[in-house]
């Protein structure tokens, strides 16, 4: 019955081939005709569906995976001894924490031994001195010292305050911590120096990667990290909601089922309430659309530190070495009743840590691709991906139909247009060459010939970059004209213009390829570029009309790395050097790859799209 | 584009831009050694590290074999054991060039002597479509400087040299095969073809098209001087490095797939996965499966021999048991000898944007595997599915615009028309 249907469809269709080409052409002549509304369409559906996604009604509700996890389901220990010992933690702390690097890491690490851990210190430089990171590694009685977990907490906290009630708790948790048998994996503790770099450097040291100095030969260590909880508990006094940060380098995330586990055991165990990041402000909550709002809000906020690629707090900075981990951090709102101290803080990290305590291998059940729209909501990478493919297909309709209108010219020009290919290759090749060169200039912490402060130098690298850029763009134009005008004297216009479709496909092309690839490592940094650049970049068009040639001129030169950092310091009102010291330390403390992305993929794109405007 | 075309021309200017050019990458020790280690680039059985390893292990009289690392023919071993005794950095990167050089130069040559492809006759009705075919014809044809230039520049070809894969020998013992055959030198040519046996053993396959490169006559003396040498080798080998070990630790390695590091082909995902008790009779299929397109394409196209090797070079890069980009640089570099096809090419785009996607996507996937962590193996292994996906349409089109030419040869009216078989 069916096969005979399925055979009869096939029949038809092998005798209607010859129609089917007729058809094939049609579409192609639609879509050719259409191109720019079809373009700005798709453009619109795509963004429309991104922001659908807050919606209730498109995203999902968020489930634990690994059922080893058991989370919310230990009895906690953690009780009024514990709070006095973190009160009397948290009184000694005030009078060290303002002390230098040294001497309050030499009394994290005398507590630390007082209470029996393998603890040690380490130093490393940093642009502004010496810091010392101080960390102990509770040797759990029935773990093999194959695998760790690290309970961290820094000196100051992301508000500018001293992280005073984190690292109270942390040594009060120490305490509970060596009291108990259950152990099943070693525990680190940690406390780091300096912000980032701090942290950056420990994970270093541990992994044995970071720079030579030979202390780090001989630390004490544990196994291979299983997750990281970092505590960001600014001040002395309590606080209304808890916050989490999970966003690392390059808009890497966390495995889902971590942040699960902490949001579970804060609805069940611990009856905290509970935000992402630290927005504790609940716009439009007596409207209908007031959670859409929120939703859309975190994701924004998700989607700002992905794409710059820049860690949300220390916790991020874990993530490069395939360890999963999340900063929570206590809000102090203007909310002054129903507050909440060490007791919560206490239960909720002790009956993390018992879960993460359970995990029989490394996180890998849950996402590891998703958006977090809300603690307990997320979308998945079968939702957020359409959007994107749209974006760079888009791309597509233009080169696919371009190659088609050049095969009926073939014919004729059937040499001129390999000629095409060829110079529009080399426009490509060398744009992407003066990419790679500002990168490098870019990326030198010494130019030759000049002696500076940082800044300065900065400043003059980033004025160099641009100065080569130009340089590309102009001499790409000049060498162009020069060859074709003796050449062709009778169609000099006709060559110019195959040309320039030509190059404008090349560019298209390769921003697509750019778009769909990156979107795998970081999603909202290809959202972030395809919004910029999708529409601008279909619309251009190589013309003679002086005034078009201009108005495409400045829309690039906006879009282009300079016009941005412009834009950003009029809206923003910082100074280039702190942008520019912002981006640079990204790359050589964080590790970052947006510098990278920006000299190498996105500047040459731009170059290229400039000459096509000219050409 | 007059400047650059009459560069190509001077073979000076293109072959040292070419050596240049490589040089150049080679001075950057960090992005050689980068590409040193890349699976898409070195695989077990032709990477360079693992040779370097091997040479030591030799050089301190320790059988290399034994340790099972080194998989490698022992010939090149006792070669690089004296070029690693050279004490100069740019040794083995100016050898390396030199072959990429003398493998262009070997292909220009054989598009030089390649004999002019039967022009198609123009029918009786001629018109102005068919008017422009003919004329097209004349037009696409590339000169052979384009042909070299075009191996030389290939960014496979460029950064597989980059990557010192040893599998460079054995491109050039295939191309100098062919030119050999074509310019009539039977006994040179099998003995070039049994040293790329010899060095990766699938090339044996390309013994028949050789052979039906030459008059029937010779055949049987060409095969028996293939086997001679493929002996002799195996000799020389066994007098190298005193034990039979290296014919397991090499041919045994690449027929029974002993070592599962990953890489560009379909083996690896596939006998990692495999039930112990089915794995010998997969493995008899897949190698079986890479050695059967010899006998269909030999029979349907015999006319076209030079047309055969280098579809079989395509189907090698595919299905061979440690391909790598390697084998696909030498089948893109055999491609342009066939330039009056090209016109019959219908995925061209497609072809050339799977290529991009899957060269830009495949060190993205290594790194979310391997390094972030938030990716596993099948990513990987879906990109190598990709890549060899293109190499397939790419060999799917060949072949079917060999075989439409034929057929608007014999049949002049039909071209330019769509044809159905019924």
């Amino acid at each position: 019955m069916l096969g005979s249907w399925i055979r009869a469809k096939l029949a038809a269709r092998r005798s209607s081939s010859q129609y089917n080409a007729e058809r094939k052409e049609k579409i192609i002549r639609f879509v050719k005709r259409f191109t720019v509304p079809l373009s700005i369409l798709l453009f619109f559906v795509g963004i429309a569906w991104i922001f659908l996604l807050p919606y209730q009604d498109f995203n999902k509700k968020t489930y634990i995976s690994e059922n080893a996890l058991l989370p919310g389901q230990v009895n906690v220990y953690f009780g009024y001894n514990d709070i006095r010992t973190a009160e009397e933690y948290r009184y000694q702390l005030t009078e060290h924490e303002r002390q230098e690097s040294e001497t309050r890491a030499t009394f994290i690490l005398n507590e630390f031994r007082s209470l029996g851990f393998d603890s040690a210190l380490q130093h490393f430089n940093t642009s502004d001195g010496i810091g010392v990171n101080a960390f102990a590694v509770y040797r759990a009685p029935r773990s093999d010292g194959k695998e760790s977990l690290i309970l961290s907490a820094p000196w100051e906290s992301r508000t500018g305050e001293y992280n005073t009630n984190g690292i109270a708790i942390l040594l009060s948790l120490a305490k509970l911590f060596k009291r108990n048998v259950y152990w099943s994996k070693d525990i680190i503790l940690l406390v780091t120096d300096k912000g980032m770099a701090g942290t950056q450097s420990w994970v270093d040291a541990y992994h044995g990667t970071g720079q030579p100095n030979y202390s780090f030969l001989v630390m004490p260590r544990s196994g291979a990290i299983q997750g990281v909880v970092n505590l960001d508990f600014p001040g002395t006094q309590d606080y209304e909601s808890l916050g989490i940060f999970f966003e690392g380098v390059n808009g890497q995330l966390p495995n889902l089922d971590l942040i699960n586990t902490i949001v579970t055991v804060c609805t069940r165990t611990a009856r905290v309430p509970l935000t992402l990041h630290d927005d504790t402000s609940h716009p439009y909550s007596d409207q209908p659309w007031g959670p859409y709002v929120q939703s859309l809000l975190h994701m924004i906020r998700t989607m700002q530190y992905q794409a710059l690629g820049h860690p949300s707090s220390d916790a991020g900075l874990y993530l490069r070495y395939k360890i999963d981990a999340v900063t929570v951090h206590g809000i102090r709102g203007n909310n002054l009743h129903a507050l909440f101290g060490f007791h919560k803080i206490g239960i909720l990290l002790e009956s993390t840590f018992r879960s993460l305590n359970n995990l029989l291998e490394h996180f890998h059940q849950s996402f590891f691709f998703y958006l977090l729209l809300r603690p307990n909501r997320y979308v998945s990478i079968g939702d957020y991906m359409p959007p994107i493919i749209l974006f760079a297909s888009l791309y597509y309709v233009e080169p696919s139909t371009d190659k088609k209108s050049e095969k009926e010219v073939s014919s004729i020009h059937a040499t001129s247009s390999s000629r095409n290919v060829a110079s529009a290759l080399t426009v490509m090749i060398m744009t992407h060459l003066s990419g790679f060169m500002i990168f490098y200039i870019m990326q030198t912490r010494s130019l030759v010939g000049y002696t500076g402060n940082d800044s300065e130098l900065l400043v003059v690298q980033f004025a160099l970059s641009c100065c080569i850029a130009l340089i590309t763009v102009i001499g790409t134009i000049f060498s162009h004209y020069r060859q074709h005008q003796p050449a062709t004297d009778g169609t000099t216009k006709m060559v110019t213009t195959l040309n320039g479709r030509t190059l404008k496909s090349f560019c298209l092309a390769f921003s697509g390829l750019v778009i769909s690839t990156i979107s795998l490592l970081n999603f909202s940094l290809a959202v972030v570029t395809a919004v910029l650049i999708v529409l601008p970049y279909t619309l251009m068009r190589s013309s003679t009309s002086l005034w078009a040639r201009i108005f495409q001129w400045i829309i690039l030169t906006i879009l282009s790395p300079p016009g941005l950092a412009a834009l950003t310091i009029f809206i923003t009102q910082l100074p280039l050097a702190h942008l520019l010291s912002f981006l640079m330390e990204d790359y050589q403390v964080v590790g970052s790859w947006l510098l990278l992305y920006i000299s190498v993929a996105y500047w040459p794109v731009n170059m290229a799209m400039q000459v096509l405007v000219f050409i | 584009m007059g400047i650059i075309d009459r560069a190509c021309r001077n073979h000076a200017i293109l072959y040292s831009a070419a050596i240049i050019l490589r040089l150049v990458i080679f001075t950057f020790p960090s992005v050689a050694d980068t590409f040193l280690q890349r699976v898409e680039f070195s695989t077990p059985v032709t990477s360079y590290k693992r040779l370097t390893e091997g040479v030591y292990l030799y050089d301190s009289n320790v059988p290399p074999y034994d340790g099972g690392l080194f998989h490698q023919a022992p010939l090149l071993l006792s070669i690089f054991s004296f070029l690693t005794s050279i004490p100069n950095y740019y040794t083995i990167p100016l050898l390396y060039s030199l072959i990429d050089i003398v493998t262009a130069h070997t292909l220009y040559r054989i598009k030089q002597t390649k004999p002019p492809p039967t022009p198609l006759s123009t029918p009786s009705s001629d018109n102005d479509s068919n008017v422009n075919n003919v004329k097209e014809e004349n037009n696409l044809t590339l000169e052979p400087h384009v042909v070299a230039a075009l191996y030389l520049f290939n960014p496979f070809t460029v950064l597989s040299c980059i990557s010192r894969s040893s599998i460079i020998f054995s491109n050039l013992s295939i191309v100098m095969a062919i030119l050999c055959s074509q310019r009539g030198r039977q006994s040179m040519s099998m003995v070039w073809i049994a040293f790329a046996t010899y060095l990766g053993l699938y090339p044996a396959m390309l013994v028949v098209p050789l052979v039906l490169m030459q008059p029937s006559s010779k055949s049987m003396g060409m095969v028996t001087t293939f086997i001679i040498s493929v002996i002799g080798l195996l000799g020389i080998s066994r007098w190298l490095v005193g034990s039979w070990d290296f014919i397991k630790a090499t041919y045994g390695v690449i027929l029974f797939l002993s070592d599962l590091t990953p890489n560009t082909g379909m083996f690896w995902y596939f006998f990692i996965e495999i039930f112990d008790q089915f794995r010998s009779f997969f493995m008899v299929v897949f190698q079986f499966h890479a050695f059967i397109f010899v006998a269909p394409l030999c029979i349907k196209l015999r006319h076209q021999p030079l047309f055969t090797i280098t579809a079989l070079c395509g189907i090698m890069s595919v299905f061979k048991s440690y391909p790598a980009v390697g084998d696909t640089a030498l089948f893109l570099g055999l491609l342009p000898l066939h330039d009056e096809l090209f016109k019959y090419f219908r995925y061209g785009f497609l072809v050339t944007n799977i290529y991009l996607y899957s060269s830009v996507l495949a060190p993205i996937f290594w790194h979310l595997w391997l390094y972030a962590g938030s990716g596993n193996a099948n990513f990987f292994y879906a990109i190598t599915l990709v890549y060899n996906l293109g190499s397939v349409l790419l060999l799917i089109d060949m072949i079917f615009s060999v075989l439409r030419r034929d057929y608007d040869i014999e049949n002049p009216n039909a071209i330019g028309k769509h044809v159905v078989q019924k």
